[in-house]
């Protein structure tokens, strides 16, 4: 069910892909203190709009958010998710930590070389013409 | 369901020369075959690495496009750009031994040997700038920036299309917009005996509008774009007036269900719903299409089968990149006595892979290996070139107790590089003490040989593809102190907390905490002790910037990459939202630039400057790591006295050795 929803909040992000970025500023605003109190809490409830709203610099924030439990219940799984959702919109920081942690197995992925060394092309490729 | 397809008898005839008119009930099947992204992989060969990889490289595609033309009687080869830009053998050609006029290019020459017949452009064919495309492409264009006065220079021997990028200066596309190919094919008369035929393939070529942006250093006020629907528009009504049978859209771009803009980067979602297109091979997005199992977000669109290979109906393939697939859209046609007539229930679209199992892949094609002989070995030899040289051997074997062998003289490159972007384009940071952070990036993963070692003597540039591994570009951070100390406290998640009363062994090193995180810094200014008896946090003791306590008011410039400013490896602070400086520049170009204006490395001013030590403890039982056997003599020449071997198997049968580090010293 959870994923269902999430599959939903990433399809919803075809009619609102203006809403992330304005999210996503929101987001680091909140977890930086810019301009404002820090608050990790209100910052990770924006980070998950703009995640789900199709911001891919956002899904990769909110996966590290997730993983720490940062302004958020840590979950590993839901972090996973969201960082695979990132590196598929070919975000490079997104393809590099999840090309790193299928070759080291770390974030809890099973070691996978071979992934790893197609997403290393990926990430060689998409660092020449970064889209975010 | 079928459709129709308008002919014109007359062109046919004129364009198949001896080539009989066909009658109705004519059959004929004809396969398009696509290649994209090939990225000047011509070879399956790592030239950073410098060794073979079967996994990648247009001579195993050359394999599979052997098959199809045993299979299908009739086909058509294809390219859709990103071709001459992605190797070390395209730098070589496009930089370091420019291409003289009257030769071909490397990529260009086996795609001629293997028959192709028609290409498309893709966003990198701009990256080595107009006047080079122009010359490797055997064009004149006819726009700022190239010469009209030099020849036409060698280039492929298929016409390449593009409609959607234009001359300033001529309000013309640079390449042929479209192209008409008469192709002469096998078919079934009506009566059943064999009969040879021509069918008019009209090809038409799109490249992401964004090309704008990502070469404007090349472009800016020389070329302008056009949204893919709108050439289409334009051009295709032109091609079936002069009697294309079939359409087919070379776009170099992939699917995006967004509002259309002209200005979109993979618009082919919406170029699949202009009217009059027969099959679309795309690319760009390096993936495979059709594919059941795909979890791309662009495959999951309304209007995509991406199981049946089909956009809005129209048959589409994209073969992945370097060669290692190659799309094949099977098409049957019928001739019904005016036009050529598609069996759209018989089309079969597949993106053919050159892997045949986990680690087997079909054989390579060795003519393409004699044929660019010449260009392969001196691409190796510009590899190997000497950039200058290290007198120390620079290694990441002892890197998690503090050899900074292999990592100062990245933080030195990158300190350099931005004191001088400071200094002439960003006065406002100037002042700011600039610092550089880096880490391990090798430290035995893949077994005891997967560390960084590059030994004493010529450095060239695979040293510096071993020194710098990935691909990043420099990215330098504005951070307080007590943000510094977080990246710190972070960074040493790298080891275990250790219980100094403790008898037995304890592992140093928290395998959970990969070693490409364990950033650090090399600068003589800086000094901090990590306590590896505190818990994970706490353990920055006594940080120092010029022998004064960091505080939290104090502010620091740290150079690093893209990936950790950006939030890799879940630093915190850093998100994005600090950087200062995001260079175009790789960190490994400008490990280079440096290596190439310092010449020569010696270890006391290359690989002496550690800033950390762990802080001073007696413990009870001994630390241990895990690194490769034989090393002891590398950890004395990096100074650490406190490093001896413990085991020389640790007994875990992957070829490790055990080794030990004395806290108390």
């Amino acid at each position: 069910m959870k994923l269902a929803s999430l599959l939903l909040a990433l399809v919803c992000c075809i009619a609102h892909a203006d809403e992330g970025p304005h999210a996503y500023a929101r987001a680091l605003a909140h977890r930086n203190g810019i301009g404002m109190a820090p608050d990790a809490r209100i910052a990770a409830q924006w980070m998950a709009k703009a995640a789900g709203e199709g911001e891919a610099r956002a899904m990769f924030a909110y996966s590290n958010m997730l993983w720490t439990g940062e302004g958020v219940t840590r979950d590993e799984a839901l972090s996973r998710f969201w960082l695979e959702a990132a590196a598929e919109r070919e975000l490079p920081e997104a393809l590099q930590e999840l090309a790193l942690a299928l070759r080291h197995g770390a974030r809890g992925f099973a070691l996978d070389e071979a992934r790893a060394a197609v997403l290393f092309q990926e990430l060689a490729h998409a660092m020449r013409h970064p889209r975010h | 369901m079928r459709y129709q397809i308008g002919i014109f008898l007359l062109f046919s005839l004129c364009g198949a020369g001896a080539f009989a008119a066909p009658v109705a009930g004519t059959r004929a099947s004809l396969a398009l075959l696509e290649t994209t992204d090939v990225h000047s992989n011509v070879l399956g060969y790592d030239y950073y690495k410098l060794a073979p990889d079967a996994s990648f490289g247009l001579d195993r595609t050359a394999t599979l496009i052997a098959q199809a033309r045993k299979e299908f009687g009739n086909t058509l080869l294809l390219d859709n750009g990103d071709t001459i830009q992605g190797t070390a053998l395209a730098d070589y050609q496009a930089l370091a031994a420019p291409l003289a006029c009257d030769r071909t290019l490397a990529v260009y020459k086996a795609m001629n040997h293997l028959g192709f017949e028609g290409g498309g452009i893709g966003n990198h064919e701009f990256n080595y700038g107009l006047a080079y495309l122009s010359q490797v492409t055997g064009n004149r264009f006819d726009v700022a920036g190239v010469d009209p006065a030099k020849p036409r220079c060698a280039g492929p021997a298929f016409p390449q299309v593009l409609s959607n990028v234009l001359s300033l200066k001529s309000r013309q596309p640079l390449f042929a917009p479209y192209h008409i190919i008469d192709k002469q094919v096998s078919a079934t008369g009506a009566d059943g005996k064999p009969v040879q035929v021509a069918i008019k393939v009209g090809i038409i070529g799109f490249a992401p509008p964004t090309i704008m942006s990502w070469d404007k250093r090349w472009l800016d006020g020389k070329i302008y774009t056009e949204g893919v629907r709108e050439s289409a528009l334009k051009y295709i009504p032109e091609m079936k007036a002069k009697g294309a049978d079939l359409i087919v859209a070379i776009s170099h771009g992939g699917l995006d269900a967004s509002p259309y803009s002209p200005a979109m980067e993979n618009g082919n979602y919406h170029l699949a719903q202009v009217d009059g297109i027969d099959a679309m091979l795309i690319g760009h997005s390096h993936q495979v299409f059709p594919n059941a199992a795909s979890t791309s977000p662009q495959f999951d669109l309304p209007g995509v089968d991406k199981e049946k290979g089909l956009v809005h109906g129209v048959p589409t393939v994209m073969a992945n990149l370097w060669g290692k697939h190659l799309g094949v859209i099977g098409l049957h046609l019928t001739f019904d006595g005016k036009r050529w007539v598609v069996d759209k229930a018989r089309t079969t679209v597949e993106a053919r892979s050159a892997q045949t199992g986990e680690k087997s892949f079909v054989a390579a094609d060795p003519a393409l290996t004699a044929l660019i002989a010449d260009e392969h070995e001196a691409t190796i030899r510009f590899v190997k070139t000497p950039l200058g040289e290290t007198t120390f051997r620079m290694s990441t074997y002892f890197g998690d107790v503090g050899d900074v062998s292999a990592l100062e003289v990245v933080n030195q490159a990158q300190t350099a590089y931005v004191a001088t972007y400071i200094k002439t384009g960003m006065p406002e940071l100037a002042g700011l003490p600039v610092l550089s952070a880096a880490a391990p990036f090798k430290s035995g993963i893949a077994g005891a040989g997967d560390f960084t070692d590059v030994r004493a003597g010529s450095l060239a540039m695979n040293n510096a593809a071993d020194l710098y591994l990935y691909p990043n570009v420099l990215y330098t951070v504005k951070i307080n102190g007590d943000q510094l100390k977080g990246w710190l406290e972070h960074a040493a998640g790298r080891f275990n907390t250790i219980d100094p009363a403790r008898k037995g062994p304890q592992e140093l090193i928290n395998t959970s905490f990969p070693s490409y995180n364990f950033d650090s810094l090399t600068s003589k200014d800086v000094r901090y002790e990590i306590d590896l008896t505190r818990a994970p946090g706490q353990r920055i003791q006594k940080l120092r910037y010029r022998g004064k306590p960091v505080g939290a008011a104090d502010l620091f410039l740290v150079a690093t990459n893209n990936y950790r400013a950006s939030g890799g490896g879940g630093f915190p602070a850093l998100d994005g939202s600090r950087t200062v400086i995001a260079s175009p520049a790789t960190n490994r170009e400008i490990l280079i630039a440096y290596i190439k204006q310092v010449k020569t490395l010696k270890r006391a001013t290359h690989a002496s400057n550690r800033s950390w030590r762990f802080a001073r403890v007696k413990t009870a039982g001994p630390i241990v790591f895990h690194t490769a056997p034989g090393m002891l003599a590398l950890a004395r020449e990096a100074g650490l006295k406190q490093v001896s071997l413990y085991k020389a198997d640790d007994g875990l049968g992957r070829g490790f050795a055990l080794y030990q580090v004395d806290l108390s010293k």
